[in-house]
């Protein structure tokens, strides 16, 4: 009996000792923990908003709004936490956008997209694309920014969030009204839309008759045929049956899933007349070749790592030969680019050619880098 | 050898002769874990060894007055206190480091390193013995998580230094195409496997045993 | 139900608590020699696994929260499932003599089972419900048991392959559940929660 004791009081002992140290502990970096956490997060609103003197905090949905405000109260801009589904699991990060709404940072907080693959979307390359664009622009893969071949599943997910995200605040925060949808005024009929999916524009079709739409189907698309079986016909089934567009899109397949809702928003609201985000103007290439003296000329253009240098040699008012000199890209990507870009340019005789290999950041680079050569004749002539 | 003290032999035991990691295979799960980068690895091996060292310490000092029966819950619970006490201060002082290690931390507890030193050792030695004891072993799995991380790294990333792209070098030049397998999951067996090949090739050639 | 499914095939195969999460490799190693020990110490995870969260999830969310002590979070689990294995050992050992005769030697084992710890952790940390949690352990453990029993597998024909001795063990056993988890990546990115 009297050992029972002993072992008990032994244990109670050790046990109350130690809860006593660890709460002595707790009581002094509890706060230490808590004053970082929003010295951490004050840090990078002072980043991105120097003047910035207070921010409210307002919830939406599922993300989070800081308003910012500078010493005299002006509302100077608008920081968003976001959570997203990545490729492996959720990627949160912040969006800063100015008073305008044009986004003006962009900063992965914590993913666990796959190392060496899924985290491009923390370089800069990848997120510089998105600076200066606001809710008035398309914002699409491929259109005015690039998702990352091998990672697309990752940089389609950043990039469509950053679509969604930039569409809440200017609706929420900047008193743009969006342009609601009243299924009911929709004459009957059958429209079409589309919208950026995960593998490329994904098309759909929608019966509407008596202000009910009674039919949605997918006409085109380019989606994983293993996702795309978890969206396609569940949400279609969904939108029928509520009528309205706030559909929870909680399945394997997010990107797909949002790319129906909004294929669906978009055929319905050209059938209304309401004007869909308009297509950027694709900045013009011109160049007249016919007036170049003959010679080769050197000029380099910006790649995903670093610059392209090329040569190129003019004969007889046409490009005879390109070179490449010099490039950082990765080499399974520049493969993809070289010769097939400076081949399309040679073939066409002009800057204007398509681009969409599976390397667009190289391709790019490499037009950019010609155009450079023949525009700036001082640039070297031999 | 011969002419080494007590104390000699017990700090040098768990470097190379007795290292947790390469000889006594313990503590496997941080060690694959968290040895994706250099910084996470030596950050381990540095918290499990100052848990190391405080548990040896205790236990070693409080061994006449736990009764035998009730000696394992007594170690257990030391242990983990001291395992919240550095979990704490890593996330008031080394958040980044905190975060990158993530679980591990807290599984710091169910290290068999630290449970069995307590157990075969601290329990039974003086004070003085059972720290060195500590600190030897200690620098033994630290060692070892800066070995496993170096070739990962260096391997799977191409750098030192990362994560944190400010301090990280990268070796090979900006366009160096890394072997990502070293930094998945499956690299750190095979690296891990084929470093145990060669502690065993070394140790047979220079006749340690 | 959807979540739970999901949950079920994540931990199995696309989270494997040993190719992929690195949790409870020591027993991966020690007990993967033979299939019948093997499937002994499988049988002992799922269950301790599985009881460890559902206690550790009560004590947490109806004790730890509401009293503000998440910082004994530690201290508090690695005692309950230090005494769950010695309460199950007990009981295990009146109730059915025969099963504890086949788990009764892998038991005390578990208390240092890192995946145990880590699974009534992760339980918690992911905020999942009582139910999910315990689904979730469930999972885990199935997961920790297919990889043992394939090692196992692998490893009895290992036994009888010719190789260099540097090799032999340990080092050939890691070699080889490098390529088991590179096996298992193929299930990576199929699923998320």
């Amino acid at each position: 009996m009297r050992n029972i004791i002993k072992l008990s009081v032994t244990l109670a002992v050790v046990g109350i000792i130690s809860a006593a140290l660890l709460t002595g502990v707790y009581n002094v970096t509890a706060p230490i923990i808590a004053e970082r956490q929003e010295a951490e997060y004050r840090q990078a609103l002072e980043l991105y908003f120097p003047g910035f003197a207070s921010y409210d905090s307002e919830e939406i949905g599922d993300d989070y709004f800081d308003l910012i405000y500078d010493g005299s109260d002006e509302l100077i801009g608008i920081m968003g936490t976001i959570e997203q589904q990545g490729y492996d699991g959720t990627i949160t990060y912040n969006l800063a956008m100015d008073d305008s709404g044009s986004i003006i940072g962009v900063r992965v907080v914590s993913h666990s997209e796959t190392p060496g693959i899924g985290d491009v979307i923390t370089t800069e390359v990848f997120q510089e694309q998105f600076f200066g664009k606001n809710y008035e622009d398309p914002i699409v893969a491929g259109d005015d920014v690039n998702a990352i071949t091998g990672a697309t599943v990752s940089s389609s997910a950043m990039i469509n969030s950053i679509r969604r995200v930039s569409g809440v605040v200017a609706e929420n925060f900047l008193g743009v009204e969006s342009v609601a949808i009243d299924i009911s005024e929709v004459p009957d009929g059958t429209y079409q839309g589309s919208a950026p999916g995960l593998g490329g524009e994904l098309t759909v079709e929608v019966e509407v008759s008596d202000g009910v739409i009674v039919s949605i189907e997918v006409i085109e698309h380019n989606e994983t045929p293993t996702y795309f079986i978890e969206a396609y016909p569940f949400i279609p089934e969904q939108i029928i049956a509520e009528q309205h567009f706030d559909i929870d899109t909680q399945t394997g397949a997010t990107i797909s899933s949002e790319a129906i809702i909004e294929a669906v928003q978009n055929a319905l609201r050209e059938a209304l007349g309401i004007e869909v985000g308009e297509e950027p103007e694709e900045e013009p290439v011109d160049i007249n070749i016919s007036e170049i003296p003959d010679g080769i000329y050197v000029g380099s253009g910006e790649g995903f790592y670093g610059p392209i240098t090329v040569e190129v040699e003019v004969a007889g008012g046409q490009i005879v030969s390109i070179v490449i000199t010099g490039q950082d890209e990765t080499p399974e990507y520049f493969r993809e680019s070289n010769p097939l870009i400076p081949e399309r340019i040679i073939e066409e005789q002009s800057l204007d050619i398509d681009t969409s290999t599976g390397a667009t950041f190289s391709a790019k680079g490499i037009v950019q880098a010609v155009l450079n050569a023949l525009d700036s004749e001082s640039g070297g002539e031999d | 050898m011969k002419a080494t003290s007590p104390y000699m032999q017990d700090l040098t035991r768990g470097i190379i002769k007795e290292n947790p990691v390469f000889i006594a295979l313990l503590g496997m799960c941080p060690t694959l874990g968290v040895t994706a980068f250099i910084v996470n690895g030596v950050g381990m091996g540095l918290a499990a060894t100052a848990v190391l060292i405080a548990s040896n310490l205790v236990i070693s000092l409080l061994r006449n007055f736990i009764p035998p029966q009730v000696r394992i819950p007594c170690f257990i619970v030391i242990i983990a206190t001291f395992v919240t006490i550095i979990e704490m201060v890593l996330q008031a002082f080394q958040p980044v480091l905190y975060e990158a290690l993530g679980v591990f931390v807290p599984l710091i507890v169910v290290n068999c390193i630290i449970l069995g030193r307590a157990e075969a050792f601290a329990s039974k030695r003086p004070v003085i013995r059972s720290l060195l004891d500590g600190i030897g072993m200690g620098i033994g799995f630290t060692l070892a998580l800066f070995i496993l991380a170096a070739v990962r790294e260096i391997l799977g990333h191409g750098t030192i230094l990362g994560p944190d792209p400010d301090s990280a070098i990268h070796l090979f030049g900006a366009n160096f195409e890394p072997m990502a397998l070293f930094a998945q999951p499956a690299g750190a067996f095979i690296a891990l496997g084929l470093l145990l090949a060669i502690v065993n090739l070394l140790f047979k050639r220079f006749n340690i045993n | 139900m959807e979540k739970l499914l999901s949950i079920i095939f994540i931990y199995i195969f696309v989270e494997n608590f040993v190719l992929q999460r690195f949790f409870g490799i020591c027993p991966f190693l020690g007990v993967s020699r033979k299939m019948e020990t093997a499937i002994g110490m499988s049988m002992a995870v799922v269950f301790v696994m599985t009881i460890a969260t559902l206690v550790t999830w009560l004590l947490y969310n109806f004790i730890l929260v509401p009293f503000n002590l998440t910082y004994l979070q530690i201290v508090t689990f690695i005692l309950v499932i230090a005494s769950l294995v010695q309460l199950v050992e007990i009981v295990l050992r009146k109730i059915s003599p025969t099963l504890y005769q086949g788990l009764g030697i892998f038991l005390p084992l578990i208390t240092t089972n890192c995946a145990v710890m880590a699974v009534a952790l992760l339980a918690v940390r992911q905020e999942f419900s009582l139910l999910e949690a315990v689904v979730f352990a469930i999972a885990a453990s199935i997961g920790f048991s297919l990889a043992l029993i394939i090692m196992a597998g692998i490893r009895e024909r290992l036994e009888l392959a010719k190789m260099p001795d540097v090799l032999q063990g340990s080092a050939v056993t890691l070699v080889t559940a490098g390529i088991l988890s590179l096996a298992f990546l193929g299930f990576k990115g199929m699923l998320t929660l």
